[in-house]
């Protein structure tokens, strides 16, 4: 394989807020292939849209945010797009996908318009009758009964689980290489989030689409996805392959992290019920290991010096820990 | 169909309400048509008799049904002063007058507003926004007959720009007209600007920081679109509803901008009239306000539920 | 006085008190102060026209109110308020002619009297006709003598009071037979009792016929817009030619003085009538570059005493002492600081300095002392007194209210909010102890008469004072033809006035009606009243 479809390298945002500097994401590197799916888990407040933001390059245009690094997009750095690059890549090469359906979507809009829009905006030959018809296959492509009807209907005529696949629509619209869905399915029901989540998986395949999976489940990842990165505090703590992941967890985080896992019931965000205590405040660092202060296995080394993903030695299985869990923990089975 | 029903019966409860009140008021008011018709050059007898013929020494519940007797008949009698006109056509001109004059205004506000807000909102607390908002905040706190005279003396006095005063109706030639309107148009309009860039302002900032805002983004469209085509609307509501209480308020009330420019409007229509106890003309001039903010306030329901389709649903 | 229709005195003068101030840095320099206003009653800055008269333009004048009515029935027009208007539709029977300070026939080809001034004989013109076609001739006269008599309103009382009949001798002439000798009876004729409508037009139109004039006037109606304006054209069929201008606009404005002035600085118009003194003074300067005419009026500012009215017998101003005492306490230099920037006129004498009728009686002198004195001669007087004044006019109330304390009077100030109810306390329930008021009248020998006669010259009065010497001196003004004689007569109510203090006249007031450069041949008729029938515009 060539270069990847995207390339992140030492991606750092920070805001500057009254209350100090927010590095809430925090040199994150990490590589996704073409039709590949990255999962990225982690607790609440960990980054992870930040970062989702990032990559597709919408947090720096918020005038608080500072982003350093790289995001190679096929070869292009789409980090800090100017006008030009946003408006070619955004919605027609990397598409996004939002957490809440409803507040994702315009009130004042009808269904349609916002496909159409999007197709019209990215393709200016196409006539108001073509984007129509496209827009109701896409309708009827995401699985919604009865596309015609709905695309003259408001989002609040729609149930939870049909505008998240209007969601869906939106972002395929013009066939994406990349798709960021950033928890897309916590807001729906459980028995619907299932079935959003299929058609997430089978239409990536379809169209051979790379997509970057955000979820604070890793419940949601586990079998969706290609490889497994687990964020905290901003930064990433432990990457690999999902069957490698899956086998055997090496940061004390991601343990805890599936410890929780069960908790799919309820979608309130994870908690991690099993280890006491809270991230940390990103606006207060402290050196040594993030994760030093909740964490079960801390040493003195811990305090002092921070773990990078190497520090577990193991190349293709990162963990961002001196003491990882190889030897402590048999593996568990994880399934939804 | 039932709703429409109700509108119509709030109409007239309130113009019952609104005009039974005001007549009761009438022996508060300053004036006295016997004097406004005499002058101050008669002997008492002669003002005594005039009350009289006018009568104004009837019982105030008996000239109150009299006048509604008619009013039902669709009559709304003549002015009590001279040149006695049909209180119907003096009112017709005069509010033709206070409604261009609102309309105009407000459309120039929002004309500045809406882009102004739209400038601020962009980058909230932003030099822009902070200038906007020290301009803003200057012209409010400037009275509009303040406000009216500095215009006068740069755009009349100095420059020569437009007429010091005077009003020429739509009918006497459409650039005469807006010639003549200009300059209360735009001191009118300063006195809205600064609540509705501010209205707006506010509300496009909340809009902003919606998810939807950010999905526009996401989907490669640019700033300025967003700005007008997703954030505009939803955050529209707070304008319109103060929209409608500032046409409501301007076609009744803009005494000091219509007497520094001299113009004929319903607000110098019932003062005068006020000043001359001129019952007949100030009992009219108040049933067609109050029909005003009664209808205003059904077009403002209107509107939300043109805006939002949410509240349409509920509506129907 | 009529100026109530628009309401200068609520909001209206409110915002025109607050133009002035505004404007003040434009309008009254500093230098006013130390440079007393020096206005002289007559024309200014007229040139005389150089060519001549040239056809074509109109012309527009702004006036703070407007004709309210065109039934000279129920009228009384003044240049204030109407008579411009009127006067160009209708022409007047009668003008006064402010040079050889006579009345003399316009509308009418003639006018005598009898030798006592008792019967008068009115000849009209051949073949004057109103614009409907219709002619004017005695029949007409007498219908409108005859409508207006009847009207309860404008001169009605008047003439009821002054003409035993009137009647035609022919189909020319009016003859009209008086109840007194008065020598100045054109005066009746110069206003709009001399001011002939259609009887035609008026029998037809019923109660329209106040808003669609017919006369036989140099201008006939074009369109009007009550409290707007009135656009009037030339009559191609006036008597004495048609009118050089092809058209004559009135424009209503309702702010005030400076914004007269700013709207024909702006050239919205080309001429006004104004009153302010510091804007009066602006104009009559030799290098304004304007042309006009000024008035001085007598008793323009009035603190008028209650003598005892039937409403108010007891009022303190009963007591002599008690009226002394005011009249010595006023000091009307410090009212004309205080309130008018030094611009005003002071003086408390019943005429102007610049008037024909001054004369060297006494008049009133402020000296505190003798005030405490007088006020303490007033016996059972506890020093109490209420004062109305028009809320417009607070600065100036302020002061004499000051004055007033200060010899030991106790004021109970009571701003009124509108003239109308000043008018209404003083004139019609004559229920007031003291009133801030206005009285301006000229030194016009037929307006003289006819105001004071209103005033003080007749029983049951709103000052509720009678003297008998004085109302025989007015009415011997009036049957003298003489100007000396007349003189006379103004100096013998002066000083019976000084001696039993009916009233305290504090102010004089300057009326001014200015025009371009460029405009000739306006003439000035009785009340400020403008002629336009021979008006041109050079170019
Ligand atoms: N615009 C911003 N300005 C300042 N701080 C921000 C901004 N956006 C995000 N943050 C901070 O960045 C951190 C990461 O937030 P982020 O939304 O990425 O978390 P998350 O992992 O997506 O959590 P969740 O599961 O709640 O969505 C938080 O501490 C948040 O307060
Ligand atoms: S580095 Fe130390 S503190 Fe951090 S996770 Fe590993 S063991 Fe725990
Ligand atoms: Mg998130």
């Amino acid at each position: 394989m060539s270069r990847p479809l995207l390339h992140v390298r030492d991606l750092t945002t920070t805001f500057t807020t009254s209350r100090g500097e927010v590095v809430s994401v925090d040199r994150v590197s990490f590589d996704l292939e073409r039709g590949q799916t990255l999962g990225i888990v982690g607790e609440s407040g960990s980054g992870k849209s930040v970062l989702g933001r990032t990559v597709m390059g919408l947090t720096s245009a918020a005038p608080n945010a500072t982003v350093t690094g790289s995001v190679l997009f096929d070869g292009v750095d789409i980090a800090n797009p100017d006008k030009k690059t946003r408006a070619q890549y955004l919605g027609a090469r990397i598409a996004m996908i939002f957490q809440d359906p409803l507040s994702s979507l315009n009130p004042v809009k009808l269904i349609g318009v916002h496909i159409t829009e999007t197709l019209r905006r990215h393709d200016k030959s196409l006539s108001r009758q073509e984007a129509r018809r496209r827009a109701i296959e896409l309708l009827d492509t995401v699985r919604i009964p009865d596309p015609a009807r709905r695309f003259g209907q408001y989002p609040h005529e729609l149930s939870g689980g049909m505008r998240q696949r209007v969601g869906i629509a939106i972002a395929l619209a013009c066939r994406p290489q990349l798709l960021i869905a950033d928890e897309p399915t916590t807001a729906l029901d459980v028995t619907v989030q299932k079935h959003v989540l299929d058609l997430l998986g089978m239409l990536c395949e379809e169209q051979g689409m790379a997509m970057l999976l955000v979820s604070h489940d890793l419940g949601v990842v586990a079998g969706r996805s290609d490889k497994v990165a687990v964020m905290y505090a901003g930064r990433i703590q432990e990457e690999a392959v999902s069957s490698d992941f899956f086998r055997h967890q090496r940061h004390p985080y991601s343990q805890a992290l599936l410890d929780a896992k069960p908790h799919l019931e309820n979608p309130a965000r994870a908690e991690l019920v099993s280890i006491p205590g809270r991230p940390p405040d990103p606006a207060h660092r402290f050196p040594g290991c993030r994760f030093a202060p909740r964490c079960r296995f801390v040493q003195g080394r811990c305090r002092e010096e921070e773990p990078s993903l190497e520090s577990g030695g193991i190349p293709s299985h990162g963990a961002a820990c001196f003491y990882p869990l190889d030897a402590v923990r048999s593996t568990q089975e994880v399934s939804i | 169909m039932k709703a429409a029903a109700g509108k119509v019966a709030q109409l007239l409860v309130v113009m019952f309400l609104v005009s039974l009140g005001t007549f009761s008021l009438t022996s508060l008011m300053p004036g006295d048509p016997a004097v406004a018709i005499l002058g101050d050059n008669q002997s008492p007898e002669a003002y005594a008799e005039l009350r009289d013929k006018l009568g104004l020494n009837e019982p105030l519940v008996e000239r109150y049904f009299t006048w509604l007797g008619h009013v039902f008949q669709g009559d709304l009698g003549t002015s009590m002063v001279p040149p006695n006109e049909d209180v119907t056509s003096l009112i017709g001109s005069a509010f033709a007058v206070s409604i261009e004059l609102a309309v105009l205004a407000l459309v120039v506000a929002l004309v500045v507003s809406i882009p102004l807000a739209m400038i601020s909102a962009r980058r909230p607390d932003g030099l822009l926004d902070r200038a906007a908002s020290a301009t803003t905040f200057g012209i409010m706190s400037v009275p509009s007959f303040v406000s009216g005279l500095v215009l006068i003396a740069l755009l009349v006095n100095q420059l020569h720009l437009f007429p010091r005063v005077g009003w020429v109706g739509v009918t006497d030639g459409l650039g005469q007209n807006l010639y003549h309107a200009a300059l209360p148009v735009i001191t009118i309009a300063l006195l809205e600007i600064p609540t509705f860039t501010r209205v707006l302002r506010g509300d496009l900032v909340r809009t902003l920081q919606e998810d939807f805002v950010l999905s526009a983004r996401a989907k490669g469209m640019p700033a300025w679109r967003i700005m007008i085509f997703d954030a505009f609307r939803p955050s529209s509501y707070s304008l319109i509803t103060v929209l409608g209480l500032s046409l409501a308020q301007l076609i009744g009330s803009t005494v000091i901008v219509e007497t520094l420019f001299s113009l004929p409007g319903m607000g110098r229509l019932v003062v005068s009239s006020a000043s001359q106890g001129n019952i007949t003309v100030i009992q009219g001039a108040v049933l067609v306000i109050a029909a005003c903010y009664v209808l205003i306030n059904a077009g403002v329901d209107l509107m939300y539920s043109v805006i939002d389709p949410r509240i349409r649903r509920v509506g129907a | 006085m009529r100026k109530i229709r628009l309401l200068p005195v609520g909001v209206a003068a409110t915002v025109a008190a607050l133009v002035m101030m505004g404007c003040s840095n434009t309008t009254a320099p500093a230098s006013v102060k130390a440079d007393p206003l020096k206005v002289e009653n007559g024309p200014f800055g007229m040139t005389a026209a150089s060519g001549d008269p040239v056809s074509g333009g109109s012309l527009t004048f702004g006036y703070g109110g407007g004709i309210a009515s065109f039934d000279p029935a129920s009228q009384q027009y003044s240049g204030t308020s109407g008579g411009d208007e009127a006067r160009a539709v209708y022409g007047t029977l009668t003008e006064y002619d402010t040079k050889a300070g006579k009345y003399v026939p316009s509308m009418a080809d003639s006018i005598s009297a009898n030798d006592d001034f008792t019967e008068w004989t009115v000849v009209l013109r051949d073949g004057v006709e109103f614009t409907d076609g219709t002619p004017y001739d005695a029949d007409a006269v007498l219908f409108n003598f005859d409508r207006m008599a009847k009207s309860g309103a404008g001169f009605s009382g008047l003439w009821a009071s002054v003409v035993k009949k009137a009647v035609a001798k022919d189909a020319k002439t009016v003859v009209i037979t008086l109840k007194q000798k008065w020598a100045d009876f054109p005066y009746l004729l110069s206003q709009a009792p001399g001011m002939i409508a259609s009887p035609k037009a008026v029998k037809d139109e019923g109660e329209s016929y106040q808003r669609e004039p017919v006369g036989a006037g140099p201008f006939m109606l074009d369109k009007w817009t009550p409290g707007q304006n009135l656009v009037l054209k030339a009559n191609p069929d006036y008597w004495d030619g048609k009118p050089y201008l092809d058209s004559l606009t009135f424009q209503t404005i309702t702010t005030g003085d400076q914004a007269l002035k700013d709207a024909f600085q702006a050239g919205g118009i080309q001429g006004s009538l104004i009153g302010t003194p510091a804007i009066v003074k602006d104009y009559i300067q030799p290098s304004s570059g304007y042309s006009g005419y000024v008035r001085m009026t007598n008793t323009g500012s009035m603190l008028l005493i209650n003598n005892g009215t039937p409403s108010r017998p007891d009022t303190p101003g009963k007591d002599i002492n008690v009226r002394e005492a005011i009249a010595s306490a006023i000091n009307t230099d410090v009212i004309n600081q205080r309130a008018f920037d030094g611009n005003a006129f002071p003086g408390t004498g019943i005429f102007s300095a610049e008037s024909q009728w001054a004369n060297d009686k006494p008049t009133f002198t402020y000296d505190a002392e003798a005030a405490k004195k007088h006020l303490a001669d007033a016996k059972g007087f506890d020093g109490k007194i209420e004062l109305l004044y028009p809320s417009a006019q607070a600065e100036a109330a302020l002061t004499i209210e000051a004055q007033l304390e200060a010899v030991g009077f106790k004021v109970d100030a009571k701003p009124v909010q509108s003239i109308t109810d000043l008018i209404n306390a003083v004139l019609i329930k004559r229920d007031y102890d003291l009133a801030m008021y206005g009285w301006p009248v000229p030194d016009e020998p037929g307006e003289l008469y006819t105001s004071y006669l209103e005033r003080f010259g007749r029983k049951d009065n709103q000052l509720g004072y009678y003297n008998e010497t004085i109302a025989k001196a007015l009415s011997d003004f009036a049957a003298a033809d003489d100007t000396a004689e007349k003189a006379a007569q103004m100096a013998t109510i002066q000083a019976e006035w000084a001696e039993t203090v009916p009233a305290v006249p504090y102010n004089t007031t300057a009326q001014m009606v200015v025009w371009n450069k460029n405009v000739h041949d306006i003439e000035v008729s009785s009340r400020l009243t403008l002629d336009f029938s021979k008006a041109w515009i050079s170019k």
